[in-house]
């Protein structure tokens, strides 16, 4: 870019740009749009935590609601609903808890067993009840597309989430 | 390499969004653009250290961005468009006594801060007694007033 602009003002001695400017405001006028799409997108949950994020799946006795998209390092609480007699034994498949790190459990699952590539919460269903509803809150420990499965007996949810940074 | 990324990531972010917004969210600092930047370092500081809270990761983040604005100030005085790019280019607002309102209502200003920063400055009363005001690339309005005998019509 060739210097200009000392002559265009007389004696005033200016790097102005002013074609630079021009296209400058052009960019500046894009971002405003582009700033309002992200500020919508948050909204509808795109980044999480909002209507387009929020995902549920039912498959025989068991319900899964989770979050689509969620963050490094943030918590989300990923819900699962299951009828069963005496005791419910919730099982996620190891290589998704590797990727996640479980922040807390509730209600506390009456015992956790490590199978080689599972692990299975089992929860106590109170004499008459037929059902369980536990939180599972999770944080992602890492940037990226997070795939798993959750299983109470026969039935199997996968669920896949994307992290951001 | 962790925080080093992290703190690159939101320098970058962090210039762009204040290059993108313009010069005017810099400069002409009110009560309440101050409490804004409070927010804004307060919700950097957190995504910038994580859970880490040693003095290594402190320094690393600090290093991150010293050797970044060193490097940026560097590139920029030797290659030409990356000053351009990271700084913008100063702009000439009022051209003997007249404002170009063109160029001011698209830097978002009007001929009232011209004439606020030629009061405080410069003690000038009037349009007619500028003989430049230029929007500097720090945001800052310079006030250049006719001299003693120079004519204000030209």
């Amino acid at each position: 870019v060739a210097e200009q602009g000392t002559d265009a003002y007389g004696g005033l001695e200016i790097d102005e740009d002013y074609p630079y400017q021009r296209l400058e405001w052009r960019i500046e006028r894009a971002w405003w749009f582009v700033l309002l799409g992200l500020l919508v997108a948050a909204v509808l949950g795109v980044f999480g935590g909002g209507a387009v994020s929020g995902r549920d799946s039912r498959q025989g006795a068991l319900e899964v609601e989770w979050e689509r998209f969620v963050r490094r390092d943030a918590a989300f609480a990923l819900d699962v609903t299951a009828r069963g007699q005496e005791t419910v034994t919730v099982v996620f498949d190891a290589r998704y808890l590797e990727l996640v790190r479980v922040r807390s459990v509730e209600p506390e699952p009456e015992s956790v067993d490590l199978g080689t590539s599972t692990v299975a919460y089992t929860f106590r269903v109170a004499p008459g009840g037929s059902e369980v509803r536990a939180r599972f809150w999770l944080e992602a420990q890492r940037a990226g597309t997070l795939a798993g499965d959750v299983a109470v007996g026969q039935d199997e949810v996968s669920i896949e989430q994307f992290v951001y940074p | 390499v962790d925080s080093v990324i992290r703190a690159a990531a939101i320098y970058v972010g962090l210039l762009v969004i204040f290059r993108l917004t313009g010069k005017r969210t810099i400069e002409q600092i009110t009560t309440f653009d101050f409490i804004l930047l409070l927010i804004i370092s307060e919700a950097t500081q957190q995504a910038l250290l994580g859970e880490d809270f040693s003095l290594t990761t402190a320094f690393i983040v600090i290093l991150t961005f010293v050797g970044l604005e060193l490097a940026i100030s560097l590139l920029g005085a030797n290659i030409p468009w990356v000053a351009k790019l990271v700084d913008g280019t100063p702009l000439v607002v009022v051209e003997h006594g007249k404002p170009i309102e063109k160029r001011l209502s698209k830097s978002r200003l009007t001929k009232w801060d011209i004439l606020e920063q030629a009061r405080s400055t410069q003690g000038l009363e009037r349009m007619d007694q500028i003989k430049y005001a230029v929007l500097e690339k720090s945001g800052a309005i310079s006030i250049i007033p006719y001299r003693d005998g120079e004519a204000a019509s030209a």
